[in-house]
């Protein structure tokens, strides 16, 4: 048997979400990532029915607006924003910008913020539309 | 399949408990990675109660003073003591850094030395850095010119042109940045060259004496030398020199699309 | 690069770690689907954005008003190119996580396959469901 050497500790000793803001938020990025295929395959759902009738469109409605369609939706809105406004992040480091540690977290904290916001602001007006 | 979780032969136990000496008031506890190749066990934590009252300001203090006074087995590199060299780098309270520039008062509660993540541990504090080493050789870091220069003149550089390695050419090899960075954890062996030789890549490309920045960046356009960096920016955070590799791989990828 | 051991050469190869490092060289062409998903990402900020804001006005909230929705080709084209634009980005992406973890070339190849499918998959039955209510 050949011997190995063993692997030092990495996710479990290392600060991932440490309050600098560097790996926590990339990790989150790809897991938002990731649960947006799910997101797609409501999309594609959504516009199947549409595409069947007036029937399938109503039953996908009826779901949409139960319970767990409203909690799925939230959760794949906050999913939504967290990606994007990150992905904004990371664009701007890809050209080259704010890549200093300080502008890292400053930036970290603002994405956090505006996504809070977006989502805030999402729901208050669907709240406000149909709920009232 | 990439390991998420720690082999069977990686899982740390519980080692052995060292109290401090009598009387002892400024009492801190440090709980430090032990493994012996010779024994056959799995690696384990061992705690020692240091008196801070009869030990150095640095964490590097703390290892001499185990090893001098309380367990002469322990093994970790160190040399310089002054943050020059890059030996002494070890993962502290979940985070990479220099144990000679680090000040344990810096640090609260119990303080948790391991060494650098995700690297073949040979024994105790000291990994396997020939990987690291062998990616530091593959960016080819030296000066590649065909341009004849007359026998005792220099190549010559302005200041603006010197001025463009500041940043880069400080780097001391700790390896602080590639093993702090996920994406090198598990991509490492299989291509990914890591912050630290690409931060030297950067140098070399930079430098204004050099006349192979095409071959450099050639060499680098690929899925894993390169763009396995997912712009985590661990590496920026943990540098022990402040030195910024994650700014160095944008540019070159910058440099590699413009290219094109 | 064979079937990925994640700690250096194996134990019964000779070769250096130079050799390990280097592997079978550079391909030359890392940067395009880095690039791809860049652009495919800031392509879809706005067209995805247009879609959820109508939605929340309301354009969705029956068959009737979804069906008049879509009658107008420029929100039928922006609906479609918001799910080309995400459905691209998110092949790339999901693929990225694959070559990241996966280190077995076959897996990898057969699951890379299949994400590839599944996207298209999307976007063919989306555009169809769109382009059979707006025709």
């Amino acid at each position: 048997m050949e011997y190995k050497r063993p692997i030092s500790p990495h996710l479990q000793v290392y600060n991932i979400f440490s309050k600098e803001l560097t790996s926590g938020p990339s990790f989150l990025n790809r897991l938002t990532g990731m649960a947006l295929t799910v997101g797609l395959l409501y999309v594609v759902a959504w516009l199947f029915c549409m595409g069947m009738g007036q029937d399938y469109y109503d039953m996908y409605l009826a779901f949409i607006t139960s319970w767990f369609g409203y909690l799925s939706l939230f959760g794949l809105s906050c999913a939504f924003y967290y990606h994007l406004v990150n992905g904004c992040r990371f664009l701007i480091f890809d050209l080259g910008f704010w890549l200093t540690k300080k502008e890292v977290f400053l930036t970290g904290l603002g994405m956090i913020l505006l996504t809070i916001l977006c989502v805030v602001v999402t729901w208050g007006c669907v709240y406000f539309k149909y709920f009232i | 399949m990439v390991e998420f979780a720690l082999p069977k032969n990686s899982v740390v136990l519980k080692g052995q408990y060292f109290k401090a000496t009598e009387g002892a008031k400024n009492i801190r506890i440090f709980d430090i990675y032990r493994f012996n190749p010779e024994d056959g066990k799995n690696p384990r934590l061992d705690t020692f109660e240091i008196d801070m009252d009869a030990c150095g300001p640095m964490i590097l203090d703390v290892l001499m003073k185990i090893k001098d006074e309380i367990d002469t087995t322990l093994v970790f590199r160190r040399s310089c003591r002054e943050g020059i060299c890059g030996s002494c780098a070890f993962n502290i309270n979940g985070k990479n850094v220099l144990a000679c520039t680090k000040k344990i008062v810096d640090y609260k509660g119990r303080i948790k030395i391991y060494p650098l993540p995700h690297r073949p541990v040979i024994k105790d504090l000291v990994v396997d850095l020939s990987t690291p080493y062998a990616q530091y050789e593959a960016v080819k870091p030296w000066l590649m010119s065909e341009t004849p220069v007359e026998k005792n003149k220099e190549r010559l550089q302005s200041p603006e042109e010197r001025a463009k390695l500041d940043g880069a050419w400080e780097c001391i090899l700790c390896f602080c940045c590639s093993t702090s960075c996920p994406s090198y954890w598990w991509n490492g062996e299989r291509g990914y060259l890591g912050p630290a030789a690409l931060l030297q890549s950067y140098r070399w490309i930079e430098d204004s004496r050099d006349e192979e920045a095409g071959e450099r960046l050639a060499e680098l356009d690929d899925h894993h030398r390169l763009f396995s960096c997912h712009t985590i920016m661990n590496c920026s955070d943990v540098c022990p020199k402040g030195l910024n590799p994650g700014k160095a791989i944008a540019e070159l990828k910058k440099k590699i699309v413009l290219r094109q | 690069m064979g079937s990925g051991s994640s700690l250096g050469p194996k134990a019964y190869e000779k070769k250096s770690k130079l050799a390990h490092v280097r592997g079978n060289g550079s391909s030359y062409r890392g940067a395009h689907e880095w690039l791809t998903s860049r652009i495919t990402a800031t392509l879809s900020v706005l067209p995805s954005i247009y879609v959820i804001v109508s939605i929340i006005l309301g354009c969705a909230s029956s068959y009737e008003s979804f069906q008049m929705w879509l009658g107008n080709p420029f929100n039928g084209s922006m609906i479609i190119l918001a799910l080309i634009t995400l459905c691209w980005h998110g092949a790339l992406g999901v693929i990225t996580v694959i070559n990241d973890y996966v280190h077995s070339n076959g897996i990898n190849f057969t699951l890379t396959l299949l994400v590839k499918a599944f996207f298209s998959l999307i976007v063919l039955i989306s555009s169809l469901s769109i382009l059979k209510v707006m025709l």
